[in-house]
């Protein structure tokens, strides 16, 4: 039987920040994406206490308590602190998968004797973040035999705790969890087994799967059958064996609603740049391109309405990998949206991502004076910065920088040997 | 309160086993001994790598850096 280990930072983005300005220790502390964002996207320990989490307003904070302090987010300085929890980790065991920005799973079914069995192991990891990382940073830390297992049983004594969930005490552990405890049970899910009258583990357990194939179709039932006997076969995936990407994109909420066209080009093209520029530093170039608008305005049949979406792609028939390719497409998608009203969200994105070395070279000596161009600028915003140089239509704007999300949806980027 | 300065400072530190440990620093004339490197991290800047270190000195905390290009350590703010 395998032992894995599930390692989840506390209060992650707000910890780091305590840490690393003493006046914020011990006080209620929110994180947010930028100054003047509205939500935020971690909340200390003290902030927890109080009600105030993840995903609360500024405004719901502040009605809480008024004094909460309010830091804008750091990613560079995160994933700093997530490159030394890796390598503190990696130091007991080969096997370990980066699942997010603060959180890792490590198989030590093999290396386990060398220090004394998984809970000294814990320990020895827990030390190590304090006296390397810092004292205010711990991590909750579950034990079992899977991966779904060692998840559910990190949740379970926070913060700083460790907890086992073994073959004893696997059921009366599920039994007692709420159904989107399990990671891979979301609120839809929820919703829908609500519906069938289940309402936890047991009657899950219970309910023939016939009944639920009547319901939710071929592929659910079985799985959600595996997930209530807490069952999971699933391996883990080494940083070096992160499956390729199969698309990049990027994201950008604006501040406000905006009308202005120059505003939403030079927004989408910085996007554009980007996301494509990750492409080609993995070697890939991709064939659809995405566009994604949020606002408010009229819909797509003219009625009036308060918030809608339209997302388009367009496949081709050729590969890209230019900033300025791709944003083409993506302004001309944005023209056939024929968009009324403010705009207040865009993304973008490239798929069907392949590697360039897979591609037929072009011949035409008007596309290699494009791709030199782009190869020398990348060189200078390699050496000197990102944007260091960029397209003219985003002069005077204030630029949008690659950023490191959560969820660590870039990984194979992040962690890319290139 | 947080106020940024971003001023070169001369420091004193230790460069050892692949770590750089900070022991005290001189700014606007006056000699900080630096009691506690509470927290660091690095960030890339184009190919120049920054690092960062809070420390904690008898005047006060404060935030250094050490550009490792340049080869020069700045007062960036004061905790």
């Amino acid at each position: 039987m395998q032992t894995i280990l599930h390692l989840d930072m506390d209060s992650f983005f707000a910890s780091v920040e305590q840490q690393a300005s003493p006046a914020l220790v011990g006080k209620p502390v929110g994180v947010i994406k930028g100054p003047g964002r509205t939500c935020l996207i971690a909340a200390s320990r003290e902030a927890k206490k109080l009600g105030i989490k993840t995903g609360t307003t500024t405004y719901e904070a502040k009605a809480i308590y008024p004094k909460i302090i309010l830091v804008p987010a750091d990613f560079d300085k995160y994933f700093s602190v997530t490159k030394k929890f890796i390598e503190i980790c990696s130091r007991y065991s080969p096997d370990l998968e980066v699942f997010s920005i603060d959180e890792l799973f490590l198989d030590i079914t093999r290396t386990q004797d060398l220090f004394g069995g998984p809970g000294e192991v814990c320990q020895k990891i827990k030390r190590a973040i304090k006296s390397e990382i810092g004292r205010y940073i711990t991590c909750s830390v579950g034990i079992s035999y899977n991966r779904l297992l060692a998840k559910l049983a990190s949740g379970i004594k926070k913060p700083d705790g460790v907890f086992e969930i073994t073959l004893a005490n696997r059921d009366e552990v599920l039994f007692s969890c709420e159904l989107t405890d399990v990671c891979g049970l979301g609120e839809r899910l929820k919703k829908k087994l609500f519906n069938l009258g289940i309402t936890n583990f047991k009657s899950l357990r219970e309910v023939p799967l016939g009944c639920l194939e009547a319901s939710l179709g071929p592929y659910w039932p079985k799985e959600l059958k595996k997930l209530s006997f807490g069952e999971d076969d699933s391996l883990l995936t080494r940083i070096g064996e992160t499956p390729a990407m199969k698309s990049v994109s990027r994201t950008y909420t604006l501040y406000e609603n905006t009308t202005d066209g120059e505003k939403i080009k030079a927004t989408l093209r910085n996007l554009c740049e980007e996301a494509v520029f990750k492409a080609r530093e993995m070697g890939m170039a991709g064939r659809i391109v995405g566009l994604g608008v949020r606002g408010s305005g009229r819909g797509v049949r003219g009625e009036k309405r308060e918030a809608r979406g339209d997302y388009r792609h367009k496949a081709l028939k050729h590969y890209l990998d230019s900033g300025k390719e791709v944003f083409e497409i993506v302004w001309r998608l944005f023209k056939e949206m024929d968009w009324e009203g403010g705009v207040r969200f865009l993304g973008i994105w490239l798929g069907d991502l392949r590697p360039k070395d897979e591609l037929t070279l072009s011949l035409l000596g008007e596309e290699k004076k494009e791709k030199d161009l782009i190869k020398a600028m990348d060189a200078v915003n390699k050496r000197f910065g990102e944007l260091t140089l960029y397209p003219a239509v985003m002069l005077g704007r204030s630029l949008l920088k690659s950023e490191v999300n959560g969820f660590l949806g870039d990984k194979s980027f992040r962690f890319s040997p290139v | 309160m947080e106020v940024f300065i971003k001023e070169k400072i001369r420091v004193v530190s230790l460069f050892e086993a692949g770590k750089i440990k900070p022991l005290l620093f001189s700014w606007r004339k006056r000699l900080y001994k630096i009691i506690e490197v509470a927290f660091s991290y690095s960030k890339n800047l184009g190919q120049e790598k920054v690092f960062y270190f809070s420390v904690q000195t008898a005047g006060g905390n404060f935030e250094i850096s050490f550009n490792r290009e340049k080869f020069s350590w700045e007062m960036e703010r004061s905790l």
